[in-house]
């Protein structure tokens, strides 16, 4: 192996595995020293997870928040995998799950997944709304076979817990505690007019986007959206997604699509 | 506000974005993180486009990891000649550093050891992104804490060779060579000495803090969280003094105060550089 890159992987293990071997260094207390790079890096980690995860941090207090960050950042497949650190910690809300202390709060990783999906929708790439006169421009025979691409922005999320009120609690801390009882929650994440918009909608509404992003056709995409015992009215989820600016182009049949959907 | 020297910059940070564009304050220029301006859409786009469309840009660069032997990612190149594309900045600068090894990246900016085997990687990683960008780079002296037993060179006549073979340009930080200088027993002023007057075409300033090693000796920490200190405006007099009127930019990164105390101490450089280019003008007379 080459001298530089044996040095580094050496450098590396000693940041994240505390390793102590610092015979690569020539300068007096190597360990003092050399703590400076590693609590930069770990504090550059925290501050990264601090920043696209806020209400984690606001759950669980900073202490907690940083500790979990640290035993996140053992793990060689938790660590940053580009030089940008707004793509670090996707798999955070997973991790979540595997710490014990945190089993009594069970809707923790769905918050964070919430959170990672609001994230993902500020970085989108922009994205212009179809006009409503091409909507009025559909043929009557394609109706039935046109489908739609959702904006980059668009994620969708759904739990098991309450996650609105949660998402209530975390932007106002004075808020009433709630009774923790299992409770769906359907989530749409997007952007629009670089605004963070979360929709939280019934499940109705919801499998009809869901439909509608995975390439469904409209009628598909309502036929899901009313096999399910929820009042679900067509025209009123049609006029959300193009208020909502969920969509950015209609695709007609036999046509490319050029970018794909996203959902969460 | 009295209209500051061109020559003379901020670094843009998150809490002064919306006020740089209300205010549109008298700055000759600002620097910004490029990582930090990656996605191709939001707030952070548009920001940055309009900024650019007031102001000359310098992209900063942090996550290239120029001197990983691991070699650069070609995502990564492909993600900032993105960006270079769309704002067209004055500058694209990265660091004498690395950070990235077999595909994973700590954050921060670590110093290389001197060694022919790390200049052959730097010198290629260097000649690789440039090739990619179309475009000349800076490359920023670090800020270090220790050495390594492995180096043969010192610092500046490894940089200046670097740049020699690469046709790169020093972007000079101050505050770095005052730092590693006191950290490692450096002669501060042999290192900007040492290189050549066309070489350099940015410099920094920035504050730092400082730690106390068992032995009572100062260690300096570039921390960018306070002002310049006496003795790094007396090295940048001297750098002034030695490279002539150059770009100048502020960093503060931490503990980030108010947009006008930025541009106060910042605009402290117009001493040197207004003091050199009478000197010059005299000169020519």
């Amino acid at each position: 192996m080459h001298d530089l890159l044996k040095l580094q992987k050496q450098f590396f293990s000693n940041t994240f595995n505390q390793d102590n071997n610092l015979d690569f260094i020539s300068s007096d207390f190597p360990q003092e020293r050399f703590d400076i790079y590693r609590g930069t890096i770990i504090e550059n980690m925290i501050n990264a997870l601090k920043i696209t995860y806020p209400g984690i941090w606001t759950l669980i207090g900073d202490e907690c928040a940083n500790g979990i960050t640290r035993r996140y950042c053992q793990s060689e497949s938790n660590l940053p995998s580009t030089g940008c650190l707004d793509d670090f910690g996707g798999n955070f809300p997973e991790f979540l799950l595997t710490i014990q202390q945190l089993n009594q709060i069970p809707y923790l990783k769905d918050y964070a997944r919430y959170e990672w999906l609001k994230h993902l929708a500020y970085h989108a790439p922009d994205s212009t709304p179809f006009h409503r006169n091409e909507l009025l421009a559909i043929k009557q025979d394609d109706i039935g076979q046109i489908t739609f691409r959702c904006t980059p922005s668009v994620h969708l999320f759904q739990s098991k817990y309450p996650l609105s009120d949660i998402h209530q609690i975390v932007l106002d801390s004075s808020a009433k505690e709630i009774p923790l009882k299992e409770e769906d929650t359907y989530g749409i994440v997007s952007r629009k007019e670089n605004e963070i918009y979360t929709y939280w909608v019934p499940e109705g509404d919801w499998l009809f986007v869901k439909n509608l992003a995975s390439g469904s056709t409209l009628e598909e995409s309502a036929i899901a959206a009313q096999s399910i015992p929820d009042a679900f009215d067509l025209s009123a989820g049609i006029t959300f997604v193009l208020q909502s600016q969920l969509v950015d182009k209609i695709i007609y049949k036999g046509e490319n699509n050029v970018g794909e959907n996203h959902s969460g | 506000m009295m209209a500051l020297n061109q020559l003379i910059g901020i670094g843009l940070r998150h809490p002064h974005y919306k006020q740089v564009l209300e205010d549109l304050p008298s700055i000759g220029w600002f620097e910004v993180h490029s990582e930090n301006f990656f996605a191709n859409g939001g707030i952070n786009a548009q920001l940055i486009t309009q900024v650019s469309l007031n102001y000359p840009l310098s992209l900063h660069g942090v996550g290239l990891s120029l001197g990983s032997a691991s070699g650069v990612s070609y995502e990564h190149l492909a993600r900032l000649a993105n960006l270079i594309e769309r704002i067209n900045p004055q500058f694209v600068s990265e660091h004498l550093s690395w950070g990235q090894v077999n595909g994973i990246f700590m954050p921060d900016l670590l110093p290389v050891p001197y060694t022919q085997e790390s200049f052959q990687v730097l010198k290629q990683n260097i000649l690789i992104t440039q090739d990619f960008l179309k475009r000349e780079i800076f490359i920023e002296n670090p800020s270090s804490y220790i050495e390594y037993h492995a180096s043969e060179q010192q610092e500046a006549q490894f940089l200046v060779e670097l740049c020699k073979a690469t046709g790169a340009k020093i972007l000079l930080d101050v505050n770095n060579i005052f730092v590693s200088a006191s950290n490692h027993g450096w002669d501060a002023k042999q290192y900007i000495d040492s290189i050549q007057k066309g070489l350099v075409k940015e410099i920094h300033i920035a504050g730092h803090s400082t730690k106390t090693l068992p032995n009572n000796q100062i260690l300096r920490i570039d921390t960018h969280d306070s002002f310049v200190c006496s003795e790094v405006w007396d090295l940048y007099a001297y750098a002034i003094e030695r490279f002539g009127s150059t770009p100048t930019l502020l960093e503060w990164d931490a503990e980030i105060p108010a947009l006008s105390v930025l541009i106060d101490e910042a605009s402290k450089c117009e001493t040197y550089l207004s003091s050199y280019q009478k000197q010059a003008r005299q000169a020519h007379a």
